[in-house]
């Protein structure tokens, strides 16, 4: 028992040494990378350098950076790059804790939604200019990438709704999809569909159709840049009878039922029980699987719409660190990732479609982009909408908007009493807003 | 009669186990089944009995690029045993304090290290963050040791202590008596009669550290310092981008093996009441 316990506070001592000792060492690690290139002047021409790289992502998306990481590597090797990859969920909260507490990497990839909240603080990103963005849409840049004159972020890839149709089940049921244009046509069939087999439903709701609708109906933003609110009580009624027609009529699965699932997740949709979807291309291969066959067409519009409703945007941004120490070299690298056949080439589709021209055709060429997603994004490009504007993105207007969708899909709230719902709490969380 | 109460609260006993466990088995069957079958079926048997194969395992253990799920292991490894070793030792020291000193200010203090029990870590976290930032201790495993060595689980101080209060003071007199100072008393008497104490506390430090999420989450960055937690999550991205569910499934079946392991060899231990093997002697 004895050796045991003084086995145990030696242990306990060399721990507390250790702990010690190693406290000088790791700062090194941190990004102030000032002690390590002092020491490493004067040997080397060309100091070594220690990127940090944070981006989320799936398998198929951390292997193709990683490959795109080593590559560049060896073309440079005075830079080594420390990837920093991780699943979605927390990425956000990681991002916002780091860029508070002044230890975010060097470059990350960020959401283009997230930019109102994340460019508050002025210098959080650097200014990209340096990267060649000739073959990038310079209105989509102007519109989505750049603030204040400066490009906080390149796009790595672009995303425009569409309909996702599932023709197995289509064929299945014995309608063409083709004809399914507008809104009124989507009911009818779902209604039909629906009275023949109790388990299928056209439509898929993802949670985008009421925005859709609503744009459709108002041509405005949901709050508009001037802070008053983008609809009048008689607009929002219409795109909440609609949700209401959709869920009475069984046009799509009952709230009950799909507020189980994720997107992909959703067995109904698996068991090809569901015939469309709203959804960014993007989404197209985790959408698919081996029992069906898929198709893309343009976004179902409302007769008489003053927009229509579909919204292009960046998927991601990639964007430098503004108080990092090497924003010269980690412009270097975007460039070369989006620009040089060899990035492009490396990296593949694994950020969607590609925002260059460029790279898009050479992956095509290459037989690396699923024809798919290119054809829906192209799709998207002919007719988009305006830009979603901040407020309107805006958490809290989320939040508000799907608590009200909710009630109205689990017949909590009629239409009307949704609409005077959305009018006054909308207007609540814009006035916090102005404050 | 009473059989027949007994053959009832049995079934009903069997019942209530089955779908305890449940969960558990279809994590572990779904290790075998693809993306589409584990989210449309629940039956525990994968359609295609012929096809099964081990392969999740062998693809999620590799993990992607550099680094496998051999790395996340160690890692936590490296975190937790540390952890689990420094917090026995700095809870025990400070809670024998309490229970067998006289100083100043004492019940001031004891109230004040009871009262952080009731504080949600939640609040504590981002003061902590910017503390570790100072140090210099981020993407390190400095954040989860130093503060079990300097005795941070209240919890844990007090669940000895209570033990400790348990212990007769005439045990203590007579080590005195026998010519023992305090030190030996603690590491002689009271340390070895509180065996089922420390592998209480052992076990539940163990099972919290190796689950533990948000902590690793926001203080380790770089991927080749990933814990298991951390590295599960690593590939779930549920905006675009298929998932790999039945490598996710086998991994977490394995991540649960370690503190099953610690749960099933101490379990003697951590029912074992003291009053009776404290006073044998």
């Amino acid at each position: 028992m004895k050796k045991v316990i003084s086995i145990v506070l030696v242990l306990s001592l060399i721990i507390t040494l250790f702990v010690g000792c190693s406290k000088d060492e790791t700062p090194a690690e941190q990004n102030n990378a000032e002690s390590k290139s002092e020491a490493t002047k004067p040997e080397d021409k060309q100091e070594e350098i220690t990127l940090r790289y944070m981006w989320w992502g799936s398998d198929s998306r951390h292997e193709a950076t990683l490959a795109a990481i080593e590559k560049y590597e060896e073309l440079n090797p005075h830079i080594k790059i420390e990837p920093e990859f991780s699943g979605w969920d927390g990425y956000y909260q990681k991002l916002v804790t780091q860029l508070a507490g002044g230890t975010a990497a060097d470059i990350m990839q960020v959401d283009q939604p997230w930019l109102g909240d994340l460019l508050k603080n002025e210098s959080t990103f650097a200014d990209l200019s340096s990267v060649d963005t000739t073959n990038f849409d310079s209105n989509f840049l102007n519109q989505y990438c750049i603030f204040n004159d400066q490009l906080v972020g390149v796009p790595m890839g672009i995303n425009g709704l569409t309909m996702i149709i599932n023709t197995t089940f289509f064929n299945e049921v014995g309608i063409d999809y083709n004809a399914l244009t507008d809104w009124e046509s989507i009911v009818e069939a779902g209604k039909e569909i629906n009275s023949q087999y109790a388990d299928k439903y056209i439509l898929y709701d993802t949670g985008m159709l009421f925005d859709t609708y609503l744009n459709q109906v108002t041509g405005n933003q949901l709050v508009k840049d001037d802070l008053s609110l983008g609809f009048t009580e008689e607009e929002v009624l219409k795109a909440f009878q609609f949700v209401d027609t959709i869920y009475e009529n069984k046009v799509v699965q009952p709230k009950e039922e799909s507020a189980l699932f994720k997107t992909t997740e959703n067995p109904s949709w698996i068991d090809n029980n569901m015939g469309m979807t709203m959804q960014w291309p993007s989404m197209i291969n985790s959408l698919d699987s081996d029992n069906k066959e898929l198709e893309v067409i343009s976004i179902p519009q409302l007769e008489a719409a003053k927009a229509s409703g579909v919204v292009v945007r960046p998927s991601m941004l990639i964007s430098v660190n503004g108080k990092g120490s090497y924003i010269e070299e980690s412009a270097k690298f975007i460039d070369w990732l989006v620009n040089s056949d060899e990035g492009i080439l490396t990296l593949k589709a694994v950020r969607g479609v590609p925002a260059s021209a460029y790279a898009q055709d050479l992956l095509v060429e290459n037989d690396l982009l699923n024809p798919l997603q290119q054809k829906g994004v192209s799709m998207a490009l002919e007719n988009p909408r305006d830009k979603v504007n901040f407020y309107s993105s805006n958490a809290e207007v989320s939040a508000v908007k799907k608590e009200i969708i909710d009630k109205v899909a689990l017949d909590i709230s009629s239409p009307e009493e949704a609409a005077a719902e959305m009018i006054t709490r909308i207007q609540q969380v814009v006035d916090e807003i102005k404050n | 009669m009473s059989n027949r109460r007994q053959l009832i609260t049995y079934l009903f006993l069997i019942l209530l186990g089955i779908i305890m466990i449940y969960p558990l088995l279809f994590l572990f069957s779904a290790s075998f089944k693809s993306n589409e079958e584990i989210f449309s079926s629940i039956s525990l048997l994968p359609k295609e009995l012929a096809s099964v194969t081990f392969e999740a395992f062998r693809n999620g253990w590799q993990g992607v690029g550099k680094y496998g799920f051999s790395t996340f292991f160690t890692n936590s490894f490296l975190i937790t045993v540390p952890v689990v070793i420094v917090t026995i030792i700095s809870s025990s020291c400070v809670a024998y304090g309490f229970a067998r000193f006289k100083f100043p200010y004492k019940k001031l203090l004891f109230t004040l290290m009871i009262s952080t029990i009731m504080l949600p870590s939640t609040i504590i976290m981002i003061p902590s963050y910017i503390l570790f930032k100072n140090f210099g201790w981020l993407n390190t495993y400095m954040p989860f040791w130093i503060p079990a060595l300097l005795g941070s689980d209240a919890y844990f101080i007090f669940m000895f202590l209570q033990f400790f209060r348990s212990i007769p003071r005439e045990l203590d007199e007579s080590a005195i008596i026998d010519g023992c100072n305090r030190l030996k008393i603690f590491t002689k008497i009271i340390l070895p009669l509180s065996k089922p104490a420390i592998i209480s506390a052992g076990i539940f430090k163990f099972i919290w550290t190796w689950n533990s999420f948000v902590e690793p989450l926001i203080y380790i960055n770089s991927v080749s310092k990933y814990t298991v937690a951390l590295g599960l999550k690593m590939s779930i991205d549920t905006q675009g981008g298929e998932v790999m569910w039945n490598e996710m499934m086998a991994m977490s079946c394995l991540a649960i093996i370690p503190p099953a392991i610690i749960f099933f060899v101490a379990q003697k231990y951590f029912v074992e009441g003291i009053s009776t093997s404290g006073l044998k002697g």
